[in-house]
């Protein structure tokens, strides 16, 4: 499939010109397996405490990844930022608080 | 939600306008459904500092084989959606469908192999709620790690169906052009987040076994 | 005349299939009224039966069953929906000068939704026979056997309902103002129902798991809180606390916007603070998501989190208290016209912060202990749930209903209904302050005598509350028909929405919205130029002549 037509240029959620290419969403989708290999990889190292973490951080990574690049979060308009970061934020505040709740108790 | 179709509604002054809030109401969704899974990883957060050593031996076994080219997959499909929607917006109706088809038919391998470990796992004694005979002399608490396992995974394997609904007839929308761009777009929004919610669960239930 | 959203076509199918943001309204403010009927029907019942401290006429398992009847249709029928999916739906679109919500026939849907959920919920309630109480606490709803699952799926379905309609209302709010109406130019009203939508859609989802995994548990016995599996019934209340405390401010926050319109509107001042209203409504939104543990001091929570939710709890106190002062400051030199959505105004006032106060006495944890689970508490709440968004809905319904309904109610009947609605609401819940202090707990059907002489005062406040609310629901019915018409603006708000016809037009505003003055703006300058404007307009278009007022 050839498109000798013409090739308009992506535009961001705001209107102005997409900076976030097919090249752009190479390379992002090249970092996910990266990352997914690396999480797989360092599952085997035994890092004890630090296994979660480790695990964790690289998953916030790549969902990182998708969020700004493949979901163009990158560029998105700001009331589109806020219900991403509303979304993460609430789930952090419930899981806060019921967590310190079973870690406290009986201290 | 609205599809994102390509009419204007007599509400809206522009189109311009009525993509935009189509889009934000797809975020405001989205984050909606971040909380339905936000009580499950609370529940998950809390069971697993009760239960430290039932979980790391319920992860222990699960397949982090097939987990991990389960996380591959649904990376993938992520990244064949987007490249839809490039073609897309360069008028290549024929090609953008093509990915955005394959896109679902990467969720159905998801599912295949989902649905290969659910029967390895009932094959050896291990249901929801803590039945089969697995439990009998499992450590405490790995009751709740496969209940959670369980619900978890598919209120996931769930959303994934219903994203392949979403992607079969934005593809055929798509190659009959009657989808906007912005339709496509935020179609592979809900598909983006179905992924975002595996790649945490993936680490969960398929690596954090412990020592 | 050109026709209104009720006149322009009156076949029964283009109210079941519109897509009219006004009619929805209406439509959810008839299904609620209908659920606050029932709801009030199974209280009197309720405190029939408390008259006498043996059974008077039904058994203890009738008592169970009716308190989680009434608890069950107020909170979910009728408290969480009712100021947002009614008045909400009718007046946002109006505030903000668009045509409709974003989203109409989502918005539909909802209402279809929400039907759907209050018929399961009803039916189950009533041939389940559910006595779990309208929070389903696990182990015992997990275990009863009497069938809680039809009411949990119903409150399930509900749910969602709420979580789509407040969806469609952030949307509608930040992508369909008008132009140039910028966000510190929104009408109050706008702003607590925003807030509101924000808590609708980020907490009722982690409601819906819960009670998804509860049913799941009943259908297949996952058992996910049973602690001889491994699970922790506690977590089921930091879960449905999640939601159930924030939901408090889904039914306060409402209420709230309704006061702020109502100062404005009848002391004809501009808000004392309007920035000062706004914040301390984006902070109760907030915080009311930081203090869900207070319900839980008791349940054997650490004493971390029964601190830090304490002073959770009390920091919502500061936010609500810069409201109060804020309003009685705008009160204050006031030009006063005395209405009655204006004495319901001063009732909210004098309710609400009593019932505020008791809220950070037993936000203490220290008194929580003695006074958990009594009457103490079921007095505090109804306090804030009646005192407060009860009649916060009543000044609702008085105030709008010219604009809804485009005819006025009988004004001197609507001042006698609401001081009765008053005094026989604190006839009904300041003796139960004094006897959950003495130790009435709640959920009892039975009692030793010595409380008798305060229940059956309480009986008596319930029987003149009930009734002021049977003269409202009279004269609103009558009014329907024989009311005076009432004009474009009789109560000569400056708020948006009283700047269209009454009844409105389909589309809501003939031509641009009229958005050059302040919400709240009653100065001198800014009513010459309205009234200038007006004639052109009058010239222009010929609305309906200006009645019920000079």
């Amino acid at each position: 499939m050839n498109d000798g037509s013409e090739a308009s240029t992506a535009l961001a959620p705001d209107g102005s010109p997409s900076r976030i290419t097919t090249g752009t969403h190479v390379k992002s989708f090249a970092a996910l397996i990266v990352l997914t290999l690396v999480s797989f990889g360092a599952s085997y190292l035994h890092l004890g405490v630090f296994e979660m973490p480790v695990a964790l951080a690289i998953a916030a990574m790549k969902v990182s990844v998708v969020g700004l690049f493949f979901m163009s979060l990158f560029e998105e308009t700001s009331s589109n930022r806020l219900a991403a970061v509303a979304g993460v934020l609430f789930v952090l505040m419930l899981l806060t608080f019921a967590v310190a709740d079973i870690v406290m108790r009986g201290r | 939600m609205s599809e994102g179709g390509t009419k204007l509604e007599a509400h809206f002054e522009s189109m311009e306008r009525q993509a935009d809030a189509a889009r934000f109401g797809m975020w405001v969704f989205l984050a909606s459904e971040a909380l339905l899974f936000g009580a499950l990883f609370t529940l998950y957060a809390c069971y697993r500092e009760k239960w430290p050593h039932a979980f790391e031996v319920g992860v222990a076994k699960n397949d982090a084989l097939l987990g991990t080219t389960n996380t591959l997959l649904l990376i993938t499909s992520s990244f064949l959606v987007v490249l839809g929607i490039d073609r897309y917006r360069r008028g290549d109706a024929l090609v953008a469908a093509r990915l955005v088809a394959s896109t679902a038919a990467i969720g159905l391998l998801f599912l295949l192999i989902k649905s290969h470990e659910y029967a390895m796992h009932f094959s050896e004694g291990i249901f929801p709620g803590g039945h089969g005979a697995y439990f009998a002399d499992a450590p405490a608490g790995s009751a709740v790690f496969f209940t959670l396992y369980f619900t978890m995974t598919g209120l996931h394997a769930i959303h994934v169906t219903v994203g392949m609904g979403v992607l079969v007839y934005s593809a055929i929308q798509v190659r009959r052009r009657r989808m906007s761009l912005h339709g496509l777009e935020i179609a592979a929004l809900y598909w983006h987040l179905v992924d975002c919610i595996w790649i945490f669960l993936w680490p969960l239930y398929y690596l954090a076994r412990g020592s | 005349m050109s026709a209104s959203y009720l006149t322009v076509d009156r076949t029964v199918w283009s109210w079941i299939n519109t897509r009219d943001h006004k009619r929805i309204g209406v439509m959810f403010f008839v299904l609620n009224g209908l659920a606050l009927l029932l709801g009030g029907l199974f209280a009197l019942a309720m405190r029939t039966e408390l008259l006498t401290p043996r059974s008077l006429f039904m058994s203890s398992m009738t008592y169970n069953r009716l308190f989680t009847l009434h608890g069950v249709i107020m909170v979910w029928l009728f408290m969480i929906p009712s100021i947002p999916s009614a008045f909400g739906n009718f007046m946002l679109p109006l505030m903000i000068g668009a045509r409709d919500v974003a989203f109409p026939r989502l918005n539909l849907a909802s209402l279809y939704i929400y039907l759907v959920g209050a018929v399961v919920t009803i039916v189950g309630l009533v041939v389940g026979a559910t006595d779990t109480g309208w929070t389903f606490y696990v182990p015992y709803s997990a275990k009863d056997a009497t069938a809680v699952l039809p009411v949990l799926f119903g409150v399930f379905i509900i749910g969602w309902s709420t979580i789509l309609t407040g969806l469609n209302f952030i949307v509608t709010v930040h992508k369909m103002r008008a132009k140039n109406l910028r966000w510190m130019q929104m009408p109050l009203f706008v702003w607590t129902i925003y807030g509101t939508s924000i808590i609708q859609v980020l907490a009722t989802p982690v409601l819906a798991m819960t009670l998804l995994l509860l049913g799941v548990d009943h259908w297949f016995d996952w058992g996910i809180f049973d602690p001889m599996r491994g699970g922790d019934p506690v977590l089921y209340q930091h879960l449905f606390w999640f939601y159930s405390h924030p939901a408090v401010y889904i039914m306060i926050l409402p209420a709230m916007g309704v006061i702020s319109e109502c100062v404005s509107t009848f002391s004809r001042k501009n808000s004392l603070s309007y920035e000062a209203i706004v914040w301390a409504t984006v902070g109760i939104a907030l915080v009311g998501f930081l203090s869900w543990g207070h319900h839980m001091f008791t349940a054997g929570i650490s004493v971390f989190d029964a601190g830090a939710f304490g002073l959770m709890s009390m920091f919502v106190a500061i936010f609500s208290a810069i409201k109060v002062f804020t309003w009685t400051g705008t009160l204050y030199r006031g030009s006063i016209s005395l209405k009655t959505p204006l004495l319901y105004v001063f009732a909210f006032l004098f309710l609400f912060v009593f019932g505020g106060m008791t809220g950070v006495a037993v936000a203490t944890t220290s008194l929580d202990l003695h006074w958990q689970d009594t009457y103490f508490v079921v007095a505090h709440f109804h306090f804030i749930m009646v005192g407060g968004t009860l009649t916060a809905y009543l000044a609702a319904v008085h105030y709008w209903f010219p604009k809804v309904t485009g005819r006025m109610y009988p004004e001197r009947l609507g001042l006698l209904s609401a001081s009765g609605v008053f005094f026989g609401f604190l006839l009904t819940f300041v003796p139960q302050f004094l006897l959950g202090n003495l130790g009435m707990p709640r959920r009892y059907h039975n009692y030793p005598a010595a409380f008798q002489p305060l229940h059956v005062l309480s009986t008596a406040g319930a029987y003149v509350l009930g009734s002021a609310l049977f003269l409202t629901l009279g004269y609103l019915l009558w009014s329907l028909r024989y009311g005076e018409v009432a004009g474009a603006n009789p109560w000569r708000s400056a708020c948006f929405e009283w700047r269209t016809t009454s009844p409105p037009p389909p589309h809501n505003f003939e031509g641009t919205p009229p958005f050059e003055r302040g919400a709240y703006d009653y100065t001198r300058e800014a009513l010459e130029r309205e009234r200038a404007r007006a004639l052109e307009s009058d010239a222009a278009l010929a609305p309906e002549p200006e009645a019920g007022h000079v």
